[in-house]
């Protein structure tokens, strides 16, 4: 099996198999970065679609420096920032949330709901998820990579192109604000 | 080693990434320290809940299709790179023939000079706008106004 360099060479050869390799290779981390950080699902494979075709048109810039994974990975983030500020703006725009109407519907959809277990899931990932993003840049990277990625600290030094005592920096702290936000939340759950 | 390296030290440890003695040094410390324990609990959960966040959904032929967009954009734009340089020319030709008229035209105007005795073949030689006129072969906007009231 081809590696990464041999396969982007080939791409900006104009070689549409090796990207399509590449993407391949590639897509299932893509995509679960792109989820977890903006945890919708119906949006991952269009903002994957852009990373990768953004990726694709950008390659003549990429210099073999760092890995082409860390090169990628940069390029997702930036989207997932920009998907996030959009989101904000549509949210400011469209009013409709506070009718009259939706927020009836919403008081009673709350009167009759019941927490199963699928519900109890679901809130807990959404906790988990906003705890991630209120970490600071730097930390939320370095977590997202080791616990939802499984890298290992080379990995992700090299992905984020610091140095393995960051690493263990990041990690830990990341660690240490996440006990603040989730310990409350761990010990009425059990 | 500080309690906060340590800490450090218990973090890598849960990741796996300690070498023989340290792993040792780590397990050591945690039968000691309370804080360590809670810390390695929390983040274990923590770890957990992550994971079980899950998986993003991604289509069979997403690679074939991303694949296939970027070749179709990449031959549009083959088309249309094979037809700019030819509306670039276009382009240019017309603006060399816009300022090409546009030159005629003021030096046509500049050209075009009004003879008084031209304006006054129909007036009485002794009038105001005779003597006026008749005095220069340029006349000013000034005498034609001033030609053209008097008479």
């Amino acid at each position: 099996m081809a590696d990464d360099k041999t396969l982007v060479k080939a791409v900006k050869a104009g070689d549409h198999k090796a990207f399509e390799e590449l993407v391949r290779r590639y897509q299932r981390q893509i995509a679960n970065l792109i989820y977890v950080r903006l945890g919708n699902r119906e949006d991952v494979e269009d903002i994957a679609q852009e990373a990768f075709i953004k990726a694709y048109q950008s390659l003549s810039q990429y210099d073999f420096e760092g890995s082409f994974f860390s090169w990628l990975y940069k390029i997702t983030m930036n989207l997932c920032v920009d998907e996030i500020r959009k989101r904000k703006v549509r949210k400011y725009l469209s009013l409709d949330f506070i009718t009259e109407d939706n927020l009836e519907k919403s008081r009673k959809s709350k009167e009759h709901h019941t927490p199963s277990d699928e519900a109890l899931r679901e809130e807990k990932t959404e906790i988990i998820r906003d705890a991630i993003n209120r970490l600071s840049k730097e930390y939320r990277e370095a977590i997202i990579l080791r616990e939802y990625q499984d890298m290992t600290y080379n990995e992700i030094a090299d992905t984020l192109q610091i140095s393995l005592e960051a690493v263990k920096t990041r990690i830990f702290r990341a660690r240490a604000e996440l006990k603040k936000t989730l310990s409350d939340y761990f010990e009425e759950r059990t | 080693m500080n309690h906060k390296d340590m800490q450090i030290l218990v973090s890598c440890f849960l990741d796996d990434e300690v070498t023989d003695d340290e792993r040792n040094e780590v397990a050591k410390h945690l039968e000691v320290c309370n804080e360590c324990r809670e810390f390695i609990e929390v983040a274990q959960q923590a770890r957990k809940g992550i994971r079980e966040i899950g998986e993003a959904p991604i289509t069979e032929f997403f690679a074939y299709r991303v694949a296939h967009i970027v070749k179709i954009r990449e031959e549009q734009n083959d088309e249309w790179l094979g037809v700019e340089p030819l509306a670039r020319k276009a382009f240019f030709a017309l603006i060399v023939i816009v300022l090409i008229m546009f030159f005629y035209t003021i030096i046509d105007i500049n050209s075009y000079t009004i003879n008084g005795e031209q304006l006054i073949t129909e007036s009485s030689m002794d009038s105001a706008s005779t003597q006026v006129l008749l005095q220069s072969d340029e006349l000013s906007k000034g005498d034609l106004l001033y030609a053209v009231v008097a008479e």
